[in-house]
């Protein structure tokens, strides 16, 4: 009878042993508040996520099969497009935005620099319907995918199903983009007091406090809202940024609040991409700001930053390179 | 063991004897009282336009039966999608309240449904009626050409959708109704394109205040024909 139990049990373990393996729980750094992204309707699976990946780096998503999603967010930049001030996307279209880095998009409540996506299941089908980035359809994303004997394969595996569909294929990239989190880089071991600052570093952060982190909060560096940060409007591009989707006056030129992390590699900057490097964006927080009604009050103020100050923001700003994050090989283009 | 499988029969069988009687819920779209053909040029707006449709499509959701102000039954969280274009006409099974009054749904999908994420089934963005720039359904497509547009292609494209303050097109339709074994509905689209001049109006691709009229329009284009 004992012995019945004990194999009983064993096999109980050895079932959950199975089960855990292919559920996939993100690891929330400390301190960070819970992910805004609801799992619970789109569990991760290690085969899921696989899928993910593949379909991200597969040109397959485009009209002619030349651009994928990595074409323009390269793991090496943080998911960026890097050296394009405005990315490039299918027969050499230039688009007319800079592409953002990617990471931690759990936590986003809402995407692209005017906040026309409000999910980021439904990111990709911008990308994918632009004629200008990918040029296709999700209809017929779907019925390529299901004529290729591989997808079928990874499509199975991850949904236990022989039918593709647009609401797997998006959740799928979703997974992926999800795991993308980077929270490894000096400032955060700092803060688990793994790593101490340079004297330089520690000026930097303490300025950064004072003039930057109302609109770049810790830990995420971003308070997730829209602010006009006094650019110069690009008198071509014309962009009205957040009142394009609002209609609302008062959100002119208003553009998403980017994350600083990994900035060091997501050159360039600013949603038109005009600045190259940090020293410029310094430049324009500190000379540059161009007033306007819907210019945010924290920066009404000029910064007057004397030149070792602005050195000192960005020897802070390069602690936020996480270099585990930029050279995972779980996050690059997946081997067939 | 023995007893799982007891409980196992008893509530599949005990499934089989509630059987409950249906009524079928169908949706017309007609002009003029008329049941619409796509690709049929002999519709006349305002007894001066000619008007062929290419394409309509459109949700229902939500949909309630009510006894005077009292909800009896309810298909929360159910959207189904009308594509008129392929044919794809579901048949709506409610079950036959006797003593229902009055029933309600929404055309369109509401705004929770909107920012869900990727859903499936008829909400699959592989449908079509899923915008791609901006997050959001479109509740109604409607397509087609009229004489009367002055453009080279004489098109009309309405794709009228958005769910967030000001711009929410989801509307809630409520209409008198009394029971019977086959409820059909109208969908009175000549009275939508009444409501706004298709030869200056001719294109409605994104929420705003248009689509917004548009969309009131269609509070008043839904009949019961018993
Ligand atoms: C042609 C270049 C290009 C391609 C290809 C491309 N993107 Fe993008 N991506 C961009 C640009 C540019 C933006 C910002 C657009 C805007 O704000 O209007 C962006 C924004 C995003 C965002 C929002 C990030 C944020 O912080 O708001 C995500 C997520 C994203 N892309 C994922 C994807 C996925 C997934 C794919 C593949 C299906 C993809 N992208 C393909 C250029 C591209
Ligand atoms: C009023 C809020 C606000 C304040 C204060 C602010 N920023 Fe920004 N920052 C923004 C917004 C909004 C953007 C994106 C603007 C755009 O592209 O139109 C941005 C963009 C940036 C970028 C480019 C990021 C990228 O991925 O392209 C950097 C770098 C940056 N800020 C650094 C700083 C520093 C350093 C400070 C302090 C000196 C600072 N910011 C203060 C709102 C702010």
């Amino acid at each position: 009878m004992n012995i019945v139990r004990f194999f009983c049990g064993f096999f109980l373990i050895v079932i959950c042993g199975f089960i855990q393996d292919k559920s996939f729980h993100l690891t929330i750094p400390p301190n960070w508040s819970l992910p805004i992204y609801d799992f619970n309707k789109n569990p991760l699976s290690k085969e899921k996520i696989e899928l993910g990946r593949n379909l991200f780096y597969d040109p397959i998503l485009s009209r002619n099969n030349t651009i994928s999603c990595g074409s323009c967010h390269s793991p090496y930049n943080a998911f960026t497009h890097v050296d394009h001030a405005l990315s490039h996307g299918i027969d050499d279209k230039i688009g007319t935005r800079n592409s953002p880095a990617l990471m931690n998009l759990a936590w986003q409540p809402i995407f692209m620099w005017d906040g026309a996506v409000n999910h980021l299941d439904v990111q990709a089908l911008a990308p994918i319907h632009n004629p200008d980035e990918m040029g296709e359809s999700i209809e017929s994303v779907v019925k390529k995918l299901q004529n290729s004997p591989r997808y079928i394969s990874l499509f199975y595996k991850a949904y236990g199903d022989s039918i593709i569909t647009g609401e797997y294929t998006l959740k799928a990239l979703s997974q992926f983009m999800l795991t993308l989190v980077s929270a490894n880089s000096k400032y955060d071991k700092v803060q688990k007091h793994q790593a101490e600052f340079t004297i330089q570093e520690q000026k930097g952060y303490s300025l950064f406090k004072q003039h930057c982190a109302s609109c770049h909060q810790e830990p995420l560096f971003t308070t997730q809202q829209f602010a006009n940060n006094g650019l110069l409007p690009d008198p071509e591009l014309r962009d009205v940024g957040r009142m394009g989707i609002t209609h609302n006056p008062k959100d002119s030129l208003l553009f998403k609040i980017p994350t600083l992390r990994n900035i060091e590699f997501s050159y360039p900057y600013m949603h038109d991409g005009r600045f190259k490097t940090l020293s410029q964006v310094l430049q324009h927080y500190n000379q540059g700001i161009h007033r306007s009604p819907t210019l945010s009050q924290h920066l009404s103020q000029p910064k007057q930053l004397s030149s070792d100050e602005k050195v000192d923001i960005i020897a802070f700003l390069l602690t936020l390179s996480d270099r585990e994050f930029l050279f995972n090989p779980e996050f690059s283009f997946p081997r067939k | 063991m023995r007893i799982l499988l007891i409980i196992a029969s008893l509530c599949l069988s005990s499934h089989e004897t509630f059987a409950v009687e249906n009524t079928s819920l169908v949706f017309v779209p007609t002009f003029q009282g008329r049941a619409i053909q796509l690709f049929d040029s002999s519709y006349i707006l305002n007894k001066k336009d000619t008007i062929r449709f290419t394409s309509i499509k459109w949700y229902i959701s939500n949909i309630q039966l009510l006894d005077d102000n009292r909800i009896i039954w309810s298909d929360k969280g159910n959207v189904h999608l009308f594509d008129f274009d392929s044919n794809k006409i579901p048949l709506i099974e409610i079950p036959t309240k006797r003593n229902c009054t009055t029933i309600r749904f929404g055309l369109g999908v509401d705004s929770l449904v909107n920012v869900s994420g990727a859903l499936g089934g008829d909400l699959d963005p592989t449908k079509g009626m899923y915008w791609t720039w901006q997050s959001g359904y479109i509740n109604l497509k409607l397509e087609g050409t009229s004489s009367s547009i002055k453009s080279s292609k004489k098109e009309f494209q309405y794709h009228i959708g958005g769910y967030s303050f000001p711009y929410n097109m989801y509307r809630t339709i409520t209409l008198p109704m009394v029971m019977s074994d086959k409820i059909i509905i109208h969908f009175e689209i000549d009275k939508i394109l009444q409501a706004s001049d298709i030869t200056t109006l001719h294109h409605i691709m994104s929420p705003n205040n248009n689509a917004q009229t548009f969309a009131d329009s269609l509070l008043l284009s839904f009949s019961i024909k018993q």
